[in-house]
């Protein structure tokens, strides 16, 4: 019966792995709902300009007090760089407004498309 | 008057004579070839498929058929081909080799000298180099993701033949196959300042029963460098840093 359930709880956690690489490299037209953009507000916990695609992870709080993270994931630093983003436009603390479109699967993931920094910055 | 009106024509008679015997006056007064040179960006105007040369699908022998139908296996219209099987993708992440580079992110870089054309691509940084100086392509070479590439000038067109190309590459997003017997053809026009087109042309017969492409259009961007894009590039995924932060005791 241990020995089942270890077995179980590797299978699980090697399918994880496998999922968050695939979602980091993924087709992004085919994984987000470009129809139904959504907006929320949070706080920073990471912000990277990073290959293949730059990731912003923050931290939504609902009128509870409920705590949920979710993942933007946005273009390739190069091009983000083009158009105005740096690598220190947000920090770990910040509070910002993030539009995209979120992930078909339900996960709380969604592509970005605009960000309102602290300082009123808007990046698109 | 009459000795004024003998005197031009013979300086002119004169002159017509040095050009003719002097190859350095000749090069002066010969038209100049166009400096392909700069940042060139794609641009992806509405009636360009952005992951391949050409909308049409082109007529495929069964061999390439049965490669193509498995790539676009649950994939919708003009995505991109099955992620599971694209060589290119994590967690395989081979670079795109040509002429796939030409459609990754990012522009490129051309450097033309009188030996050769020297593009690099932001995408998957990787340099091609077209070689103008008369070289023929090598005998019994192995295959490489760029193949061997040679061209010449006809008039303001440059003209570039790549063959030897390695079977790990698709030609396109959409994952249209090859075999190795790939001939591409290139012409480059740098129509206006800042405008380039390449024209693109492939022949493989046991793959394709005739040859197809397209066309692609940059817009040079002067105030550009180039940066780096690629697929295996954050630490936070890669299993070689996993075992930097266990063998060091902390984040590496």
């Amino acid at each position: 019966m241990q020995t089942e359930r270890f077995v179980a709880a590797m299978a699980a956690v090697i399918l994880l792995a496998g999922t968050v690489s695939a979602l980091a490299h993924h087709n992004t037209s085919s994984r987000y709902d470009e129809a139904n953009p959504i907006t929320l507000t949070g706080t920073v916990i990471r912000f990277r300009l990073i290959n293949p695609h730059s990731q912003l992870e923050f931290e939504v709080k609902d009128e509870n007090g409920n705590v949920t993270k979710w993942t933007a994931e946005a273009g390739p630093p190069s091009g983000m760089y083009r158009r105005g983003w740096r690598v220190d436009e947000v920090k770990p603390g910040d509070q910002i407004t993030v539009t995209g479109e979120p992930a078909f699967d339900g996960s709380k993931t969604m592509g970005m498309k605009k960000l309102v920094a602290p300082s009123g910055k808007v990046l698109q | 008057m009459r000795s004024h009106r003998i005197l031009g024509i013979l300086s002119v008679l004169g002159l017509l004579a040095a050009l003719a015997v002097s190859p350095a006056l000749r090069a002066q007064s010969a038209p100049r070839q166009p400096d392909l040179s700069g940042v060139w960006s794609r641009i992806n105007s509405p009636g360009s498929n952005s992951d391949s040369f050409t909308f049409e699908e082109p007529p495929m022998t069964p061999w390439a058929e049965k490669r193509y139908k498995l790539v676009r296996e649950g994939v919708r219209g003009f995505e991109q081909g099955r992620e599971d099987l694209d060589q290119m993708l994590w967690p395989y992440c081979m670079v795109p080799g040509t002429p796939r580079a030409y459609l990754r992110p990012g522009p490129i870089e051309i450097v033309q000298t009188p030996k050769g054309v020297f593009i690099t691509f932001e995408g998957h940084r990787t340099t091609r180099a077209i070689y103008l100086d008369g070289r023929k392509h090598p005998e019994g070479a192995p295959a490489t993701f760029l193949g061997h590439s040679t061209g010449r000038w006809d008039g303001e067109t440059l003209l570039a033949e790549t063959v030897n190309i390695n079977r790990l590459t698709w030609l396109d997003g959409l994952g249209h196959p090859h075999t190795e017997a790939l001939r591409i053809e290139e012409r480059f026009r740098r129509v206006s300042p800042n405008r380039l087109e390449i024209d693109f042309l492939f022949h493989d017969p046991g793959a394709y029963t005739r040859p197809w492409g397209g066309k692609k259009e940059f817009d040079l961007k002067p105030d550009w460098e180039l940066m780096e894009y690629g697929i295996c590039y954050d630490p936070s995924e890669l299993e070689v840093m996993k075992l930097w932060e266990k063998a060091l005791g902390e984040p590496w």
